[in-house]
């Protein structure tokens, strides 16, 4: 146990949306090269047989519209270019899927674009400043929801796609586990006119489990804030009640990047600037998965979690059994007990860590020692982060500050 | 030097990024979806618990401010309570 470990007392979690780690990251390996990113020859197939290279021309708005398909038989494309699920994802795909989306050659060779680092400073700073996660995956190989129920459930019950209705499932939430060991845990979202995703069942079961974002923000002042909390952020452009603008934060296309941007500047900083949160708080920021955008790291394979989606269900033409991996998604952990620049290797090293969101809800429970074994067996194997919390903080004048 | 670069500014936005106007994507659509199936199953749940008057009146009240919020904001008056009285004192 370090003494990071031993003064850890918040956990807070902020899962953004649909954005893959090369399109965000990737470049950073310009940088360092530790980090598993782009080369700048990474290349794909488009429709007519060209081989395309990804490109540092991400733009913030306009130019992943329509949306990539992200759904299960459109990820199954982008994996294995429209071959069986059989053997190890190619990842030659993506142009492919993204080309049936508006059957546009040139504007099918979008999916490979890739923010250069100085574009998007917020999230490449964070990246840079605290530890960023090379092998940090989806947990499935397909849409939002299913995805974030592996964060709040370890599982998503057998579900491959928007299906939601967990009804009499037989395992709790992380946040239903945090309260029957008395402890605090709360889903902070946005407003009610973004609400919260999926996790709407606890919202009519369990209302006190759930908060608005400036309730987040004053818990943070007031250090009132609960043991586990997961963030929310805005999923909609809409107007608040007195007709201001609220961008939707979430970065979903074609959400604006840069307001995503800021929104997760305004979750660091409120625990940043606390000083009494910020020494015992551990943030980790992530994406619930890639939404059709390239990666190059194929996903490794993982252990089943006793569910199984039938052909039917999954529209490949193949069952799946929860054994491989969703496409790699940002991922760093932030807090002033883990080294600046830590690069926690991937399935790209021997000996590299593989992490996906069943991780959080596992780190919990060992952060907590909460001793519930009613989880899904992916939820126990999934490894977890604690150990990035070093023995030493940093000085505060160490640390990344964002005005 | 050395601590400024250590400090990032948080860039912001431009506005014409707002759209309300932009087509609904999947993903607030099954949002959309799932709320309505949740407030529903709470509907028919506080429907079937129905005993009383009051737990009635409860209910009209609230399904009546969904279909019509302004006469939710409105607080009884004093001519509403005298309505309120007359039947007692046509008793007498």
């Amino acid at each position: 146990m370090t003494k990071g470990m031993d003064n850890l007392k918040h956990i807070v979690v902020l899962m953004m949306e649909n954005r893959s780690f090369d399109h965000m990251l990737g470049a950073l390996m310009q940088q360092d090269s530790r980090i598993n990113g782009l080369t700048g020859n990474e290349t794909n197939p488009d429709s007519t047989g060209q081989a395309i290279k990804v490109e540092p021309l991400a733009a913030y708005q306009g130019q992943l519209d329509p949306d990539p398909d992200h759904h299960f038989p459109g990820v199954n494309m982008q994996l294995f270019g429209g071959g069986a699920p059989t053997s190890a994802p190619s990842m030659n795909g993506f142009i492919k899927s993204y080309f049936e989306q508006r059957r546009d050659v040139n504007h099918s060779h979008k999916i490979l674009y890739y923010f250069p680092p100085a574009k998007i400073p917020i999230l490449t700073g964070l990246a840079r400043n605290y530890a960023l996660f090379n092998g940090w995956f989806a947990s499935i190989p397909g849409p939002t929801l299913c995805n974030r129920a592996f964060a709040h459930y370890g599982t998503s019950f057998g579900q491959v796609g928007m299906n939601l209705f967990y009804l009499n499932v037989p395992f709790l939430s992380i946040y239903e586990r945090m309260l029957k060991a008395g402890r605090t845990s709360k889903l902070y979202y946005f407003d009610q006119q973004s609400s919260s995703l999926e996790v709407v069942n606890l919202l009519k079961n369990q209302p006190r489990l759930f908060g608005l974002y400036e309730d987040f923000l004053s818990d943070c002042k007031k250090n009132r804030l609960p043991d586990y909390s997961f963030v929310e952020p805005n999923y909609s452009d809409h107007e608040d009640d007195g007709g201001g603008e609220l961008l939707a934060s979430d970065q979903h296309p074609d959400h604006h990047v840069l307001a995503g941007e800021a929104f997760i500047g305004s979750v660091y900083n409120a625990i940043r600037n606390n000083p009494n949160l910020w020494k015992n708080t551990l943030l980790l920021i992530t994406y619930d998965e890639h939404g059709g955008i390239y990666d190059h790291q194929a996903p490794p394979s993982c252990t089943p979690d006793g569910f199984e989606a039938s052909a039917e269900a999954t529209g490949t033409g193949f069952p799946f059994k929860f054994d491989r991996l969703g496409v790699r998604v940002p991922a760093i952990a932030i807090s002033p007990w883990i080294p600046k620049g830590t690069v926690i290797a991937g399935p790209e090293a021997a000996g590299g860590r593989v992490f996906e969101h069943a991780s959080i809800p596992n780190t919990v429970m060992k952060a907590f020692a909460l001793q519930d074994d009613n989880r899904s067996p992916r939820e126990k194997a999934a490894d977890t982060f604690l150990d990035l919390l070093s023995d030493t903080m940093r000085p505060d004048g160490d640390c990344l500050k964002l005005k | 030097m050395a601590k400024s670069a250590n400090v990032i500014s948080i860039p912001k936005p431009p506005k014409g990024a707002f759209n309300k106007h932009r087509p609904v994507s999947d993903l607030l659509w099954e949002q959309v979806e799932h709320l309505a199936a949740v407030v529903r199953r709470q509907i028919d749940d506080e429907r079937r618990a129905i005993r009383t008057e009051g737990q009635a009146s409860d209910f009209i009240r609230k399904m009546t401010a969904i279909l019509h919020p302004d006469g939710a904001t409105k607080k009884l008056t004093r001519s509403t309570q005298g309505a309120k009285k007359q039947p007692r004192s046509s008793k007498r």
